[in-house]
């Protein structure tokens, strides 16, 4: 291989210049502490979850978040729920935090039945549901992205900042012999502290 | 950081499954240009080196109590056997039955520099199927908090009864991985899916996931801000 030489003197300069970084949330930055659930579809034991080490990031995986209706079918598997409570770390100051969620799962609606994907991510206040719809025939994975923070500035209180909740719901709706399938397979999260935009600086007294 | 499915060089796809439909080779990344190297191998991790930190898992096919896993020595292996990840169709089975899916998260640590890792990942396991019914195995591939995402889908048409193995090979640059120092989590949300109507029955079961890192060293260069 004519290239070899080159790689060669590659791999020296890169094992002289290696700097090993640690992965840990930046000072100044929100990072997520800690993660709970609970709800329907998302039972104690059957959720896998994993926070990058940078706090940046978060991922749930579901055993168990699926809804199912037609012939058969309890009708009580035809909705679920799982609310997501997010323990933040937020410097507190001249900042706000926009954060994303992306669902992702599988559905399987045979044609005049239907199923609904419903999300909420807020701070302090309920803000608008996304709902997703999925109209029969549709059979596929999906992904849905919401998302909290844009436009919407959700100052944290400077002494307890709030939590991040993302609540998430499933239904399945059939008659007669018609069927459907609806999964949320995993919810990942993501974080971003934003400057410069309408600065507030927490009082002294405040909480 | 634009990402795109890209087959990258040849030669490293390997089918067994006589039913495989489309190619396996695929890059989450742009084009990274000329890739030189060697590969280079350790028994216990390097810190310098591309290696997994641990494993999560969960899924209608590996909930809780159902699955082994082994991680190798080095880091650079994993092993995920499954005991009742198996989907099935036929007369009279709920849909849920009809798919199941098991989502992997691979938490890597992925030093700085100019390195590119080959991330390859087999997937053994029992076909079932009538003629006219249809089995799936697919796998989506995405970086924790990135909606794009990247899938690779094999399809087995019945007739068919016997085992199979699929190999999903990815390329993985450090630039986009951990990018300026932050590691993000590989997702591979694996499943098994039948497809079946009238008398029609088919299964799918998946019976292990096995992922293996070689890590490559070639020219890209990316500046942190």
């Amino acid at each position: 291989m004519a290239t070899l030489p080159v790689t060669l003197l590659f791999l020296g300069h890169l094992t002289l210049g290696w700097s090993a970084q640690a992965d840990r949330p930046k000072p100044g930055e929100v990072f997520v502490n800690n993660i709970s659930y609970a709800g329907t579809g998302c039972p104690l034991g059957s959720v896998a979850d994993l926070i990058a080490d940078d706090g940046g990031t978060f991922t749930l995986l579901f055993d168990q978040y699926t809804v199912e209706a037609g012939p058969a079918v309890d009708i009580r598997k035809a909705k679920k729920n799982c609310r997501i409570v997010v323990d933040l770390r937020i410097p507190p100051g001249w900042s706000y935090t926009v954060a994303r969620a992306d669902f992702r799962g599988f559905a399987n609606i045979e044609a005049g039945a239907t199923g609904e994907q419903r999300s909420n991510l807020y701070f302090r206040d309920k803000g608008p549901v996304l709902k997703v719809d999925f109209a029969g025939p549709y059979v596929n994975d999906y992904l849905v992205s919401n998302s909290v923070g844009k436009g919407e500035h959700p100052w944290q209180k400077c002494k307890k900042p709030l939590p991040l909740t993302i609540d998430t719901e499933i239904v399945v709706k059939t008659k007669g012999k018609k069927r459907a399938l609806l999964t949320v397979d995993s919810a990942d999260g993501r974080l971003k502290q934003h400057y410069r935009l309408n600065f507030r600086k927490c009082e002294k007294n405040e909480e | 950081m634009k990402h795109k499915a890209l087959v990258w060089l040849g030669g490293v796809a390997a089918f067994t499954a006589p039913a495989l439909a489309s190619g396996h080779t695929f890059d989450l990344l742009p084009n990274l240009g000329e890739m030189v190297g060697e590969s280079s191998l350790a028994d216990s991790p390097d810190p310098r080196e591309v290696h997994v930190k641990s494993i999560s898992y969960a899924g209608t096919g590996c909930p809780a109590g159902t699955v082994a896993n082994l991680l190798s020595d080095d880091a650079k292996a994993f092993t995920l056997l499954f005991d009742s990840y198996v989907a099935e169709g036929g007369p009279g089975i709920p849909l849920s039955a009809g798919r199941k899916n098991c989502q992997i998260a691979v938490d890597m640590k992925f030093p700085q520099g100019w390195s590119f890792t080959i991330f390859q990942v087999d997937y053994r396991g029992f076909a079932n199927i009538d003629r006219g019914a249809l089995g799936t195995q697919k796998t989506s591939y995405y970086f924790a908090g990135q909606p794009k995402t990247a899938s690779l889908e094999s399809n087995f048409r019945g007739p068919y009864s016997n085992d199979y193995h699929i190999r999903d090979t990815l390329g993985l640059a450090a630039t986009v991985y951990s990018p300026c120092g932050v590691n993000r989590a590989l997702n591979l949300n694996t499943q098994v899916r039948v497809t079946t109507s009238g008398k029609q029955q088919a299964m799918m079961a998946l019976d292990s996931v096995d992922g293996q890192l070689t890590h490559e060293y070639g020219l890209q260069w990316q500046r942190c801000r």
